[in-house]
């Protein structure tokens, strides 16, 4: 089996190799932290616009499936990238929306 | 002669393409998107469709598109009145928080007859008179009630079991009643009981002043007398004769029951269920246990993990819906509180999924020692010796100290789940809310980290599996629209 590209294995754990040119960093650090309960991850900068992902499933995380993890994570990423063009096209409007509805109330100030 | 008619042009759209309007998605399984928007209009999705729709690609002359257009997702140069609308809908939605506080808590004694493992009230024994309430402290509970500009006001007597102090309660709704001559407020009562000192003289008093009665009901007999043990090893037998006396007096709708799902029930869901359709119930509740009280300090609340309830829950939901199916109306209540932040444009009162949390603004609740809390679990919390939310105490503060006290405004301020990490991205947040009191419970935090968090967790999969539902089954969606009241 060929191994996936910009993923390698070590015997301390998984290393995701990232280029920010395509994933924003923001993308990337979402999808991390929503991974808190499956694994421990290190994110540091590589060569260029690269980033590398570490994982690591010493102790608690000894139970979960590494590859499946980091397929997971990867299947998230994507849909965090996609995230953050709706909230860049959108997060204006959302604005407006709620300020709109929450004005002459008494819950906002003036 | 002028034309009557506009010109052609002004029937040709302005521009081509769309605008997104804002929206959140999640992974609804494999090949499945939900697509959700500010009110929790929803949709679902395949992966390229989702794909086609973010990148402003989608054929505008599908019905997929008029869809998402339907339910302001996109807007086009044939309308601008979409952001207007959700404007709108977004106010009606969060209408309650204006309303302010509705549910009036109060705590009239802290004994009780009963010695539940998993009791998420920390008891205290039944002869020890100096957990009651007093009339000069529910004088002044009644005083904060009134405070509320809330139009409907419900007072829930607790304890303990509440009826060991009738005494209090009988004093609470007279002078409640009284207040309410001038207030006007559409104002209810609830004596929460497990029912064994029930008599003609409460359940009379109960039906001249229109009191409704909530009990426990755990499930068959053996198991609700294992979770709920008296002197006399019969609890259930106790209840089920109370149900029987209160609805005889009150009426078959002024009496319900709640159910806690312990470890011993987990395998029993359709028991349980039978059960509460063999009283004549046409309801249920299906709850998990809460990380408070008694059920921290007898390792009860880690009996089992939110993946369990989930398959107890999954289990109860697909037998309601067979029963539904085969005629006979029967609710499981979580998902129809769920279901009614789904289907309609109206929020609810259900205090665990707000944002702001609900604590302190949607339900509030007076200790029998005069202190102010702003949950059931923040007081169970207090119990168990951390009084990390109390408010303040009646009998020295005032309203407004004990509404603008640090003790609640933190963890309203922190709990707003619009700004809360992966909440504020999550598709199911206009159907979800806050814990605050589960969060510092679990994680010492208010907001908790949620990949971490049980609540999340329990949450996130039943926004799933009642979204699957209705997308796979359109019988069971025909049921799941039944149980949704507007």
């Amino acid at each position: 089996m060929q191994p996936t590209p910009g993923i390698s294995k070590d015997d301390k754990g998984f290393t995701l190799m990232l280029d920010t040119s395509i994933y924003c960093l923001e993308a990337i650090k979402k999808t991390a932290y929503k991974f808190a309960n499956q694994t421990s991850i290190v994110i540091a900068p590589g060569a260029d616009s690269s980033i590398s992902v570490f994982f690591n499933f010493a102790g608690s995380y000894e139970k979960n499936d590494p590859e499946q993890v980091v397929a997971d994570f990867c299947n998230e990423l994507l849909d965090q990238d996609l995230r953050e063009i709706v909230r860049k096209d959108t997060s204006a409007l959302r604005n407006l929306i709620i300020a709109h509805a929450f004005s002459r109330t008494s819950l906002a100030a003036d | 002669m002028a034309s009557v008619f506009k010109n052609v042009i002004d029937f040709l759209p302005s521009e081509v393409g769309y605008k997104l309007l804002p929206f959140r998605f999640i992974r609804l399984d494999a090949d499945r998107y939900v697509v959700v928007n500010e009110v929790g209009e929803w949709l679902v999705l395949k992966r390229p469709d989702l794909e086609s729709l973010v990148r402003k690609r989608l054929p505008q002359d599908t019905s997929l598109y008029y869809s998402l257009k339907s339910k302001h997702f996109v807007q086009d140069s044939d309308s601008n009145v979409a952001i207007d609308l959700l404007k709108l809908k977004v106010r009606t939605k969060r209408h309650r928080i204006s309303d302010f506080t509705s549910l009036h808590m109060f705590v009239v004694t802290l004994r009780c007859n009963h010695s539940c493992q998993y009791c998420q009230v920390s008891r205290q024994s039944e002869d020890r008179a100096a957990f009651d309430m007093t009339i000069p402290i529910a004088n002044k509970a009644i005083d904060f009630v009134f405070k509320s500009p809330a139009p409907t006001i419900k007072i829930e007597f607790q304890g303990g079991e509440s009826l060991l102090n009738f005494y209090l309660i009988k004093h609470i709704v007279l002078e409640a009643k009284r207040r309410n001559i001038d207030e006007r407020r559409n104002l209810a009562f609830v004596i929460a009981t497990n029912l064994s000192t029930i008599n003609d003289e409460i359940l009379g008093f109960s039906r001249e002043h229109d009191v409704f009665i909530s009990t426990s009901l755990d499930g068959p007999a053996d198991l609700h007398n294992s979770n709920r043990p008296n002197a006399g090893n019969n609890s259930y037998q106790v209840t089920i004769e109370g149900i029987k006396r209160a609805r005889q007096m009150l009426g078959m709708d002024r009496v319900s029951a709640l159910m806690t799902t312990t470890k011993a029930g987990l395998p029993r869901v359709t028991e349980i269920i039978d059960e509460y359709i063999r009283q004549d119930f046409n309801e249920i509740f299906l709850r998990a246990l809460s990380p408070y009280g008694f059920a921290v300090k007898t390792k009860y609340f880690n009996d089992y993990d939110s993946q369990q309830w989930q398959e107890f829950y999954r289990n109860g939901l697909d037998y309601i819906l067979e029963i539904n199916k085969r005629g006979k109306f029967f609710v499981e209540r979580y998902t129809a509180l769920i279901l009614q932040k789904m289907l309609t444009p109206y929020g609810n009162g259900f205090v665990n999924l707000q944002s702001p949390a609900g604590i302190g603004i949607a339900g509030i609740i007076y200790n029998y020692n005069g202190e102010v809390y702003p949950s059931d679990e923040a007081r169970m919390k207090a119990e168990m010796g951390d009084k990390i939310f109390c408010m303040g105490n009646l009998l020295v503060d005032s309203y407004e100290d004990m509404m603008l006290s640090p003790a609640l405004l933190n963890p309203l301020v922190e709990s707003v789940a619009e700004s809360v990490p992966m909440c504020e991205e999550c598709a199911f947040l206009p159907y979800c809310g806050s814990d605050p009191d589960y969060h510092y419970a679990t994680q010492l935090d208010f907001v908790g980290h949620k990949a971490l968090s049980g609540f999340c967790s329990k949450n996130m999969a039943v926004f799933r599996y009642i979204i699957q539902k209705m997308e796979d089954d359109p019988d069971a969606r025909k049921v799941l629209e039944s149980w949704v009241q507007w």
